[in-house]
């Protein structure tokens, strides 16, 4: 090696094992101190939060579940209060009815009560010469129309509050973007070019909203045909109650007899449900 | 440390694919040049500058994000307490009509 390439080498290594060490010592303070900490502080605190989150969602689920529970037994027990003879429950015949009644298939042990004391009434008026059984029905129906207030009314806020979440995500989109192009000048003076991948950085987390409305919306359509099937098997059981019971009177037989086929009925559901 | 070994260290971590780029790129022409500029040098730090600053853009927009979650998340859960409420109360009033209407009351 020529002796005036050596000496630039040297003068170059020098120089270059200053500049490495002056930027060895920032780079440590800027990228070891205060990057790598903050990173395992962020992966520390993300954790935490995952769990949190994932215990929150755990409870929520649960409360939910028990609510919907709640609600399917209280269709059911409609359902089953309007094969009481005589008792028209209206509010099965419309559409909010049917949302409430959804796919219930088990009656729980209020209901149960219920209709044990509804029977019971019917009959002690009947023994002593009342007819009542349009003030039950009024009753059964004022009940079933405040459940289906309830249950729209929660569903309207849990839409309203979604909608607020939507405004604030793009409320916080918007200023996270803002403070990004403040960015700009600096990244374009560091030779970056294109400047997108920054607001990229940001953007995952802001699909959230629509995320949640496309799940909803998706559960919202399934809901839709469940209600639908539900309501044709609805309509098939009560025509074909109705034709039984013109059949049994055409025969020359007795309310009695009617009533004991409708509990005849009620029985082997009840059965199939166990 | 040298500039090889920097360079290692540097795509060790997780900035973004487009720093990492930039700053491979100018610690290449050092490393063939066999020493860093005054320009490079700074220009190095300017971009874990900008990664840090990127950094503390998204953490915030996370923090913010999840603040939001929680906010809709109380909402839903105060809601359905109510609703459930609502149905125990109605349920309640059922009871006593029907009670009403067996002892023979008329106002139900």
């Amino acid at each position: 090696m020529p002796e005036e390439s050596v000496g630039l080498n040297m003068e170059s290594q020098d120089l270059g094992t200053r500049v490495k060490q002056s930027f060895r010592e920032q780079l440590r303070k800027q990228v070891g101190a205060a990057a790598e900490a903050r990173r395992a502080e962020l992966a520390a605190e993300a954790e935490r939060r995952r769990q949190e989150a994932e215990e929150r969602a755990r409870a929520r689920r649960e409360k939910w579940e028990r609510f919907v529970g709640r609600v399917k037994n209280i269709g059911s027990f409609l359902r089953d209060a309007a094969t009481v003879p005589g008792v028209t429950v209206g509010i099965l015949a419309e559409e909010g009815g049917r949302r409430i009644e959804e796919a219930g298939s088990q009656v729980d042990a209020w209901g149960l009560e219920m209709r044990k004391k509804i029977n019971t009434t019917l009959e002690e008026a009947k023994n002593q010469g009342r007819d009542v059984v349009h003030q039950v029905g009024e009753s059964l129906d004022k009940f079933g129309r405040g459940v289906e207030r309830t249950v729209n009314d929660m569903m309207e806020k849990a839409s309203r509050a979604r909608d607020r979440l939507s405004t604030r995500f793009n409320d916080l989109r918007d200023q996270a973007n803002e403070k990004l192009d403040d960015m700009r000048e600096a990244a374009i003076l560091a030779g970056l070019r294109p400047f997108a991948w920054l607001g990229e950085r940001v953007a995952d987390i802001f699909k959230l909203p629509a995320a949640i409305q496309e799940w909803q919306s998706k559960r919202a359509l399934e809901r839709a045909e469940r209600l639908r099937e539900e309501a044709a098997a609805a309509e098939r059981r009560a025509a074909e109650l109705e034709q039984r019971r013109k059949e049994i009177l055409a025969k020359g037989g007795s309310f009695r007899q009617v009533r004991q086929y409708v509990q005849t009925l009620e029985t082997r559901r009840e059965q199939k449900a166990a | 440390m040298n500039l090889q070994q920097l360079k290692e260290e540097i795509n060790k971590t997780d900035f973004s694919l487009e720093v990492k780029a930039k700053m491979n790129e100018i610690l290449d022409q050092a490393i063939s040049r066999g020493g860093l500029s005054e320009t490079e040098k700074k220009t190095l730090l300017s971009l874990i500058d900008l990664e840090i600053k990127a950094n503390d853009i998204e953490k915030e927009a996370c923090e913010e994000a999840i603040l939001a979650l929680e906010s809709f998340n109380a909402e839903i859960d105060k809601a359905m307490e109510m609703a459930a409420d609502e149905i125990d109360q109605a349920g309640q009033e059922l009871e006593e009509d029907i009670d009403k209407i067996g002892k023979g009351d008329d106002q139900v």
